[in-house]
């Protein structure tokens, strides 16, 4: 007899995730299906909008990632227009960009992730979560809490909102910082390092506590795709780059991301799956994020993380494909987002209010903007006609990079 | 104790509850008054424990986004029975949010783009996934027009504030009760004044008669009216008759009559005005903007309006009288205001030349944006959000607030708005610049207008 179990919803992941294992008569899992049940189809009526306007429109696909999906679109908008950005408002981008992935990050790490890993996967349900942590361990909690309130608050600061942002235009930014509020979050740089250097380490003791289980569940060899600037980690702006399950890695230049990318979609969800085209389907189902960014990246941005990196590969390996890893590399791109907002809050094009390219024209054209958002790459391709209405969409989304390979892990998990 | 709460998350972003948590350390002082049984994205408890629970088990339950699917539909009606509060939380759950946008086009169109057309899908390969998924409904339908929702929080997102309010707000009514409160007494029972120098006897209003015993601070005792802060008491004291007899000898109200009547109608009936967020059952805001939804009455020769706030007789022909001699009282306020009002930029009064669109030039920040050209929603939208847009990131108000409490129609309201802005032009030259007043003036209340815009067809309107 085929039994099937059921688990509805998903816990602690946003958006809506069920999961169906089919057993078959011997006791043997048959198949895992991940079903993702809602879609809101902003392919569709993004059509007909004002091209400036999908960046106000955009940031509602992620409440917890929506300054990815605020700058992406606005930089598609400029590539199909043929638009130059001022240096200040490029290392703004750059710094809400950073803001966003050191919140994120943190909010994964301490709260959707830390409660099985702090309390132990099997604590009681109805303890596992990040209230109970924050009681628990009243320390970590507050300082968890600390470093995504100065993230987010850095967010705002330069989007207007932290939640739905405002502040990119097509040409640059709608303003600068000022040089108060710049002080403000300059003086409390020491202390976030400090906050993130205490991180690394409890995380480094959840890697010790569980190293069997990084090593040995869920180690499931497939294709990364990230994003690097020249090799280097880079999350505002680079190419793709695709490591191979062997650890080959191949650049790939991101307006031919049609021949690169594909997607396939699955009967059992309505998120796609999406592969690397040359492989073919299901053989070339990659996974994205943090993970595929480390194994893409030859080196980090900054000292801190480059030196956690080094430490990673000592440890399991140049291109680890375990997917308890993931946890490990994302705490490594929060060193480099906190070394990355020190430096740029340093610099001081930050509080220069040349930030907007007056001039700008619609054209007839299409264009595409990329990013790394915090769960991977994030890409727009935007059709704007002669008078920058927009005409077609085309959006990968970030956490679509990893349904086919999440669905991947849990039959393998599963069995 | 901790109330029982849940939070549903719809066909949604999360950015309400993003909202919420952006309180970080302000978290520590709500977490410990909620006993929190369903958040799917932070606390363990499944579907099935959900539906498991009695009826009207959940003291509060949020719902977070829209009914896309046939299974946002199915949890929107679950979460109406298993709750006694529903709260209906961003503007997606008030007004439909952007993803109205959506029925701009039919069913069919959307889901050829998302699952055939897109130039990413691997051509032969798409279709409408149908294993173990949902379902989508044709539109996108108001959730308030599915179930009835009690209380309103509009904005995209709501911010941390409005939301923090609105929580803290709902644990007042529903939270711990006074342990000296006796729903079978009134606060008549326990005055002073009842024997000798009742305010009543001296032509004064006050609600003790009807109000719950109780309270320590016994206001009367002090020769202060009651305003009824206890809320209902079941059994009625004696006196209500004189109170009564007082409502019903005045034909028009003094302002501290007006007053009195409006602060007791406040706090008895647990409305909140405090402007970030609303009640379906805000009898006075009704009586603001909808005053010919009420159905008149006569009591006895007086009249009075139909209502039944509490199920009382006496008491709701006394609310009824209230609300009747406040409905054309010239003293009686309600105020909604909107972004302008709250606006730091100033306003010259100057006619806005050309309409401008947001990527030309740069705006300057101290000035009005209508009177530079670029559109901005703050007229015609409800305040509360503390005008973030336009005062600290230079961009227009979009409108995410929805329209201020009685403009029914944001879009309508704002092209008239724009007419009059514009009076030495001819109103339809103006609008026609407009390429996409939809997705402009309706971007967050598209699901709920009734300017009936025609379903796109490449451009048009």
């Amino acid at each position: 007899m085929v039994k099937e179990i059921i688990v509805e919803p998903i816990t602690r992941l946003e958006g809506h995730g069920g999961l169906h294992i089919k057993i078959g008569a011997n006791g043997k899992v048959q198949d895992v299906q991940f079903n993702i049940t809602s879609t809101r189809f902003f392919e569709k009526f993004l059509e007909g909008r004002y091209c400036e306007h999908i960046p106000r429109i955009t940031p509602r696909i992620c409440g917890i990632c929506p300054i990815p999906h605020h700058i992406t679109p606005t930089k598609a908008v400029e590539d199909a227009w043929g638009v130059e950005i001022p240096a200040p408002a490029y290392k703004l981008r750059q710094l809400i960009m950073n803001a966003k992935q050191y919140s994120s990050h943190l909010l994964h790490f301490y709260a959707l992730a830390a409660p099985d890993f702090l309390l132990g996967p099997m604590a009681d349900p109805a303890l596992r979560n990040v209230v109970h942590v924050i009681k628990e361990m009243p320390e970590v909690g507050a300082m968890a809490l600390k470093m995504m309130d100065f993230g987010q608050k850095l967010c705002a600061e330069i989007g207007g909102k932290s939640v739905h942002p405002i502040s990119a235009i097509v040409g640059g930014m709608k303003k600068s910082m000022s040089e108060e509020a710049r002080d403000s979050f300059l003086k409390q740089v020491d202390e976030q390092i400090e906050f993130t250097k205490k991180t690394v380490e409890i995380a480094l003791k959840v890697v010790d506590d569980y190293f069997d289980v990084i090593t040995n569940i869920g180690v499931i060899p497939t294709y990364y795709l990230g994003m690097t600037k020249n090799g280097v980690h880079d999350i505002y702006e680079g190419d793709i780059r695709v490591v191979t399950p062997d650890g080959k890695k191949i650049d790939h230049d991101y307006h031919k991301y049609l021949d690169i990318i594909g997607e396939h979609v699955p009967a059992h969800s309505y998120a796609t799956h999406t592969y690397y085209k040359p492989a073919g389907y299901p053989e070339g189902i990659y996974r994205g994020n943090c993970l595929a960014m480390i194994n893409a990246s030859d080196k980090m941005a900054t000292p801190l993380a480059d030196q956690a990196l080094k430490q990673m590969r000592e440890r399991i390996g140049v291109c680890p494909h375990n997917t308890f890893a993931y946890h490990w590399a994302r705490i490594i791109e929060t060193v480099e987002a906190m070394e990355m907002i020190a430096t740029l809050l340093k610099d001081p094009d930050i509080v220069n209010p040349d930030c907007k390219t007056l001039d700008v024209e619609p054209r007839a054209g299409n264009g595409i903007g990329m990013t790394e958002a915090p769960r991977g790459i994030l890409l727009y391709h935007i059709w704007s006609d002669e008078q920058g209405m927009c005409e077609k969409a085309n959006l990968l989304v970030a956490t679509n990079h990893n349904i086919a390979g999440i669905e991947k892990s849990l039959m393998h998990v599963a069995k | 104790m901790p109330v029982k709460v849940a939070f549903m998350q719809l066909s949604s972003c999360w950015g309400c509850h993003q909202s919420l948590l952006n309180a970080h350390l302000g978290l520590l002082r709500v977490l410990p008054e909620l006993d929190i049984v369903y958040w799917p994205a932070v606390v363990d408890f499944k579907h099935e424990s959900l539906v498991a629970r009695p009826d009207g088990d959940i003291v509060v339950g949020f719902l977070e986004g829209v009914a896309r699917t046939k299974q946002d539909t199915a949890n929107i009606k679950l979460m109406r029975k298993k709750c006694q509060i529903i709260v209906a939380m961003g503007a997606c759950a008030v007004h439909g949010g952007v993803y109205g946008l959506a029925n701009l086009f039919d069913k069919d169109e959307l889901i050829a783009r998302k699952f055939t057309e897109l130039e990413s899908i691997s051509e032969g390969s798409g279709s409408e996934p149908t294993v173990h998924v949902p379902g989508f409904e044709d539109h996108i339908t108001l959730i308030k027009d599915i179930i009835d929702v009690d209380v309103f929080i509009p904005g995209c997102p709501p911010t941390t504030e409005n939301i923090l309010a609105a929580i803290f707000y709902l644990l007042t009514l529903v939270g711990e009760k006074p342990a000296t409160l006796d729903k079978n007494k009134s606060v008549c029972d326990k005055c002073h004044l009842l024997k000798e120098g009742c305010l009543l006897d001296k032509g004064t209003l006050c609600f003790g008669s009807i109000t719950a015993a109780g309270c320590e601070e016994m206001c009367p005792n002090k020769g202060e009216t009651c305003y009824g802060c206890f809320r209902p008491t079941a059994k009625p004291g004696k006196k209500v008759e004189k109170l009564v007899s007082i409502l019903e000898s005045i034909n028009s109200l003094t302002p501290e009559q007006a007053a009195t009547i409006q602060h007791f109608l406040d706090l008895y009936l647990g409305v909140s005005n405090i402007g970030n967020f609303y009640f379906r059952g805000d009898l006075i805001q009704r009586l603001a903007y909808e005053p010919e939804s009420y159905a008149v009455k006569e009591v006895d020769g007086k009249l009075t309006l139909d209502v039944s706030p509490t199920g009382n007789k006496i008491i709701d022909n006394i609310a009824g009288t209230a609300l009747y001699l406040l409905k054309d009282d010239p003293n009686f306020k309600y105020s909604s205001k909107s972004v302008c009002s709250h606006c730091e930029r100033e306003v010259a009064d100057k006619v806005p030349g050309d309409l401008k669109r947001d990527y030309q030039g740069l705006s300057k920040m101290d000035t009005c944006f209508l009177e530079q050209g670029y559109i901005c929603l703050g007229p015609v939208t409800q305040a509360g959000c503390g005008t973030i847009c336009p005062n600290k990131a230079n961009a227009p108000c979009l409108g995410c607030y929805g329209p201020p409490v009685g403009v029914k129609e944001q879009g309508a309201k704002f092209m008239s708005t724009l007419g009059s802005l514009c009076a030495d032009k001819d109103p339809d030259d103006v609008l026609n610049q407009i390429k996409d007043p939809a997705g402009l003036f309706n971007r967050f209340t598209l699901a709920a207008s009734t300017l009936g815009y025609k379903r796109h067809d490449k451009g048009g309107e």
